[in-house]
């Protein structure tokens, strides 16, 4: 065999190799078990009205709608920002258009409404009923009762260091700092992403649940003219085995939402506000 | 007689055309432009009952933002607006409005500034808003560096016809911490809890006049 020829054999061998090699990686990559959006509630809103004398009769009629402004030049819609999942499975979502907290039961059926005197962009449920509900204007959390009632206001410490609980260390790899306590390993939680096509950008803490579960959602971006971002989450187990995978994550926000995603009973829900509706997706990632 | 109507005939087609307006432009530093930046996020400001009120808003109701006696941080959000501080609380003094958005249509009885408004004011556009996010690369370049990891405070993520916002840094997590005239909050602000997945279909651009710090 001369050189040229062998050096053309050397080449193929080395790119069937090579071919081997990346198919084992996304098969690995594809071993983990992937979790589809098992629900979808929509709640239906409707259009801001500047004409006075219509918005209230529309909200009287059917006060379960949620309300968003029309999309214009160089200002982003405004609308539904917030919202939490309560212990029944219900939804308390903020429509700070019309400066309420509105309550729905698990199917997306109006439930309650509380006129709250300001637009709100975050909600979180406490113990006992209460709930935490952040001004979009000021700033401040407000705490209401379970009855709706205003408890009181502080201003909130302005978040310097946001975000350290998650830490990107390197391109495709993070640590996610864990307590001790609630059943999880103690110490770090290390992810590492493998993709031939992606780079991890970010990773976020979501969460850990009763059985020490961690939740993490990690963004990778791929390579384009625009930020072209996908938007995974993961679940791992106390002993830091990754247990599966939610990658089908819907990123066509019409308002940006502050309370992207919520955790509960092994319940991953995204808030998905669009033009018409307001979408709650739901992954169920318990075995 | 003649030549003279040939010579102005000559004059008229050899005179250039009027050259387009060249942008100004004026030199940056990126600490600067932060510095500026967090001015119009920390200014505080008291909405009184008379900025609570745009008569010159007749095509749909005015409905503030504010309450009367409401201690604010943070210039407000104005569509259209490009007000400084001065300019802010001199126009607030004389009973304008506080704040408007896009609903209320444009307007000369309101106060504050909106999203392109700011970034060209932080970039040293003043006093006119000339720029709107669809334009504002007349005075900003794409850069080709890695976004998640290379952009520098003083840069901009723009999406044409949306929205446009101040980089400021990237948290330990690795997301963006942004400046921002932002309609929801009806001010500046600085945000630090956005994920890079709010800005999909957004780009960097990097004002064409900045001066990288010493």
């Amino acid at each position: 065999m001369n050189d040229k020829r062998f050096h053309r054999l050397l080449l193929f061998i080395c790119c069937l190799g090579m071919t081997a090699c990346s198919k084992q990686r996304e098969d690995s990559a594809t071993q983990i078990r992937r979790v589809f959006v098992s629900r979808v509630v929509k709640i239906p809103a409707q259009f801001l009205t500047t004409d006075a004398s219509r918005a209230p009769l529309a909200a009287a009629q059917n006060p379960g709608l949620l309300t968003v402004t029309q999309k214009r030049e160089d200002e982003l819609p405004q609308g539904p920002e917030g919202f939490e999942v309560l212990p029944d499975g219900g939804f308390a979502i903020t429509d700070p258009l019309q400066r309420r907290l509105v309550f729905y039961d698990s199917l997306g059926d109006f439930r309650a409404a509380w006129s709250i005197g300001f637009a709100a962009n975050s909600v979180t449920a406490l113990a006992g009923g209460e709930m935490e509900v952040r001004d979009a204007k000021s700033g401040e959390i407000v705490l209401f009762d379970a009855a709706g009632q205003r408890l009181s206001s502080r201003a909130v410490v302005r978040r310097r260091g946001a975000g350290t609980e998650a830490r990107l260390l390197e391109l495709n790899r993070g640590v996610i700092a864990r307590p001790r306590t609630r059943g999880s390993a103690p110490g770090d939680l290390q992810v590492d992403f493998a993709s031939d096509s992606s780079q991890m950008v970010s990773l976020q803490n979501l969460g850990v649940d009763a059985g020490g579960n961690t939740y993490v959602a990690l963004e990778a971006a791929r390579g384009s003219d625009v930020i072209d971002i996908q938007k995974i989450i993961r679940k791992y187990a106390a002993d830091n085995t990754l247990l599966c995978q939610i990658t089908d994550i819907p990123l066509d926000y019409y308002v940006p939402p502050v309370n992207e995603f919520r955790i509960r009973a092994g319940q991953v829900y995204q808030l998905l506000p669009q033009e018409k509706e307001v979408i709650i997706n739901i992954w169920n990632t318990n075995p | 007689m003649r030549t003279f109507f040939l010579l102005c005939c000559v004059a008229v087609i050899f005179t250039p055309p009027s050259s387009p307006r060249q942008p100004q432009m004026p030199a940056r530093t990126r600490d600067e432009i932060m510095a500026i930046a967090e001015r119009l996020a920390q200014h505080r400001w008291i909405c009184r009952e008379a900025n609570r009120r745009a008569p010159c808003v007749t095509a749909a109701v005015y409905e503030s933002d504010w309450s009367a006696n409401d201690t604010v941080t943070g210039i407000a959000y104005d569509w259209g607006g490009m007000d400084d501080p001065d300019d802010f609380d001199r126009k607030l003094a004389q009973g304008q409005a506080a704040g408007s958005h896009s609903r209320h249509g444009i307007t000369n009885c309101t106060a504050g500034i909106d999203c392109s408004g700011f970034v060209s004011y932080c970039w040293g556009q003043r006093p006119t808003h000339d720029y709107s996010t669809s334009t504002i690369r007349a005075i900003a370049g794409r850069p080709k560096y890695n976004w998640y990891t290379k952009m520098k405070p003083g840069d901009a993520l723009n999406k044409p016809g949306d929205h446009i916002v101040l980089f400021a840094g990237y948290r330990a997590d690795g997301n963006p911490i942004v400046y921002e005239a932002s309609g929801s909050a009806g001010r500046v602000i600085r945000n630090d809890w956005s994920t890079w997945s709010r800005f999909k279909n957004y780009y960097p651009l990097l004002y064409k006049s900045v001066v990288e710090n010493r």
